[in-house]
């Protein structure tokens, strides 16, 4: 009887947490030896930073984290760098004190030690952890990335009844002065006792713009161009992490929507082609463009006290019209209709002889989701019930003895 | 001539006022200097609240239909010119050693600069920019003026000399005339309450330079600007403040802590070089 009542305790203990997801996450805070980190000129640099491995050359940023709305995380910073001890201050997650990653109100990670950092991730948003010791200097050393909170109804959308998107990505926006650079600085008195002790640090003059720690010719990479569909719709985090403001520039063609700030969503979105956001502000854009073309968004970086701009990085932008599928006969005609549908639609093949044809369904990114094989009769359209997908816009791929004929639905 | 416009003033304002009251305000325009966090002596003015020198605006507190009967006194020797943003009508000359009255009723609620705007921005941000408050709320309320300091700009300014602002490099960033680390410590300026208090932030902008003003803990919400109206409603960490912009930002704490609250821009966080002698204080919300 006494066993029985035991094991229901501990079956309605574990049920219990088998509710709240706890997600482990692990980061080691470095500080370059060497200079290693690449600049667009060529140049390298060293970085005080955080990086997920030991062996792991430091980044800039830091290490994206991603978690999901209501995880309970436990993030664990082991310290292998010399000199002053880290933290992580988990900017914008309205954490508790203990786990603020303020030395003088909570605790820091000193050489050759663990902390584990314990908190919630409630709302759905674009947030920022760094080092907050001496943090003028630890984080223009490179102590900044960004921190995602997905929403739980799923990855594509930005908070449950929100917007959807087809695709995102994040841009941290910072600036680098390599006077800042060097191990005069980055060896700079600390006093555990007293970590609010005040420390010299040069003027600020940054010779190099960032998005994701690149610039120039660098953003091309793709994580950072913009490369979409006509009438698909983009998501922009944007997080702002520098000493400098910033000036985005959209081309107007790319009919940017804000959304939401600092994790909370806007009252009222904004439509604009010109946002500005300053030192830790975050904004959630919606890029919807309904044409293809070429372009480029500019990101300005401007003084905070002079209002200078001292730099316009150029971001490309390209839109494409189609997905770009090799066709073997190109004036086949195939019809879909109707379109936009329902998921309920029929296919028009007259192109095609009658019997079996391949079918494939694309996602806008060209990604087969789905194959199936269908009878084409005599002079009636194929129909399709394609109602268990999304809405959105798909490709439809048919095949028949080598010979292949795209078109493109909306399911809405 | 002017005293006697001034008495029809105050006649018809007699008139008009029913439950309302009126706030009977003195400031003088005083020419003194700053002391710095490491105790540098920079030219510079305020409107002190009697005739000696303090190194801060005198505050301005309303509640919404108030009206405010204000002298203020021109001890300088050059004129100067007195505007209250947000308002009509008031704008006027103070001749050097001269006063003037002013009466004006407030029926709306927010946070207003009241300036010199004598060649602005040069008076203003010689020290000439202090808050008017409209308050329409009895929550506990925290009061910060914000400026930051170019030691050569003052002194060529003072002397009658010409600035470039595009070579504006401040090195001193004060709340209420003071820096880190002699902000931590003042009942005005530490955002302090209970877990369910609904507290109170007005912040103004009186520098020429950007505010990026940062709360750990808590997200607060923009309930009023005097520039940027499309901001308010927003919920934020993280708040931007423009030249001459005033805002009241409104905090509902969900827990007990002791956070800070400090600039984000880390250059403002320093004091002649020295970080954080800037814009870094704490918040203590209790259980
Ligand atoms: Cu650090
Ligand atoms: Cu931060």
């Amino acid at each position: 009887m006494k066993r029985q009542l035991q094991i229901l305790v501990t079956l309605i203990i574990l049920s219990a947490s088998v509710n709240a997801q706890v997600v482990n996450e692990f980061l080691v805070a470095k500080t370059d030896l060497n200079p290693q980190y690449s600049l667009w000129d060529g140049k390298l640099t060293k970085l005080m930073g955080y990086t997920r491995l030991l062996s792991a050359p430091i980044n800039l940023p830091a290490p994206t984290l991603t978690f999901t709305e209501g995880d309970s995380i436990h993030l664990d910073l082991r310290n292998m760098s010399q000199n002053a001890p880290h933290t992580i201050h988990l900017h914008g997650l309205d954490v508790d004190q203990q786990n603020d990653g303020v030395p003088s109100l909570s605790w820091q990670v000193y050489h050759s030690q663990t902390g584990t950092y314990k908190f919630q991730a409630p709302h759905p948003g674009t947030y920022i952890y760094h080092c907050h010791v001496t943090t003028a200097i630890h984080l223009q050393g490179g102590m900044y990335g960004m921190i995602i909170v997905k929403p739980l109804s799923g990855n594509n959308v930005t908070w449950d009844g929100g917007y959807s998107y087809d695709k995102e990505y994040a841009w941290m926006l910072s600036e680098l002065d390599s006077v800042w650079h060097q191990d005069s600085l980055f060896n700079h008195n600390y006093d555990t006792l007293n970590p609010m002790m005040p420390v010299e640090v040069p003027d600020y003059n940054p010779q190099y713009f960032l998005i994701n720690g690149k610039s120039e010719q660098q953003l091309s990479d793709t994580s950072i161009r913009i490369n979409a569909q006509a009438n698909s719709t983009v998501y922009l985090r944007l997080a702002a992490i520098g000493y400098c403001g910033n000036r985005i520039i959209f081309p107007s063609a790319l009919n940017a929507q804000v959304v939401s700030t600092d994790g909370r969503p806007l009252p009222a979105t904004i439509n604009l082609d010109t946002l500005e956001l300053f030192p830790g502000e975050r904004y959630g854009v919606l890029l919807k463009p309904t044409t293809e073309f070429t372009d480029s968004i500019l990101v300005q970086y401007k003084n905070m006290n002079n209002h200078q701009y001292k730099s316009t990085q150029k971001v490309p932008v390209d839109i494409d019209g189609f997905v770009g599928i090799e066709e073997n006969i190109l004036d086949m005609d195939v019809q879909v209709f109707p379109n936009p549908n329902n998921g309920e639609l029929n296919i028009l093949a007259d192109g095609f002889q009658l019997g079996i044809l391949e079918l494939t369904i694309l996602n806008l990114w060209g990604q087969s989701i789905k194959n199936l094989e269908v009878m084409k009769e005599d002079g009636t359209p194929i129909p399709l019930d394609l109602k268990d997908l999304n809405k959105g816009i798909y490709f439809i791929k048919l095949e028949q003895n080598n010979q292949s004929k795209t078109i493109k639905t909306i399911i809405n | 001539m002017k005293q006697v416009r001034i008495l029809f003033l105050l006649l018809f304002f007699s008139f008009g006022i029913n439950s309302y009251g009126v706030v009977y305000e003195s400031v003088y325009i005083k020419c003194d200097s700053l002391t710095t966090v490491d105790a540098v002596k920079l030219p510079y003015y305020t409107f002190s609240p009697t005739d000696s020198f303090v190194q801060q605006n005198h505050r301005v507190e309303l509640m919404v239909g108030d009206t405010l009967d204000l002298w203020v006194h021109n001890t300088d020797s050059i004129d100067h010119y007195f505007d209250i943003q947000g308002t009509t009508g008031v704008r006027d000359t103070i001749p050097a050693n001269d006063s003037i009255h002013v009466v004006h009723q407030f029926t709306t609620p927010g946070v207003f600069i009241y300036y010199d705007p004598l060649k602005f921005p040069v008076y203003a941000y010689m020290g000439l920019s202090g808050m008017l408050l409209v308050k329409d709320h009895n929550h506990a309320s925290f009061y910060w003026n914000t400026k930051e300091h170019d030691s050569t700009f003052n002194y060529t300014l003072a002397s009658g000399g010409s600035v470039l602002w595009n070579q504006y490099n401040p090195k001193y960033f004060t709340i209420n005339g003071i820096s880190h680390p002699n902000i931590m410590n003042n009942p005005v300026i530490n955002i302090a309450g209970n877990v369910g208090d609904t507290l109170v932030l007005y912040i103004s902008n009186t520098g020429y330079g950007m505010r990026s003003i940062h709360f750990h803990g808590y997200h607060g919400e923009i309930m009023f600007s005097s520039s940027k109206p499309a901001t308010v409603g927003r919920v934020k960490d993280t708040f931007p403040i423009y030249p001459m912009e005033a805002v009241m930002i409104q905090i509902v704490p969900d827990k007990p802590g002791v956070y800070p609250v400090h600039e984000h821009n880390l250059v403002a966080v320093t004091g002649n070089n020295f970080y954080p002698n800037g814009m870094f204080t704490l918040m203590n919300i209790q259980p």
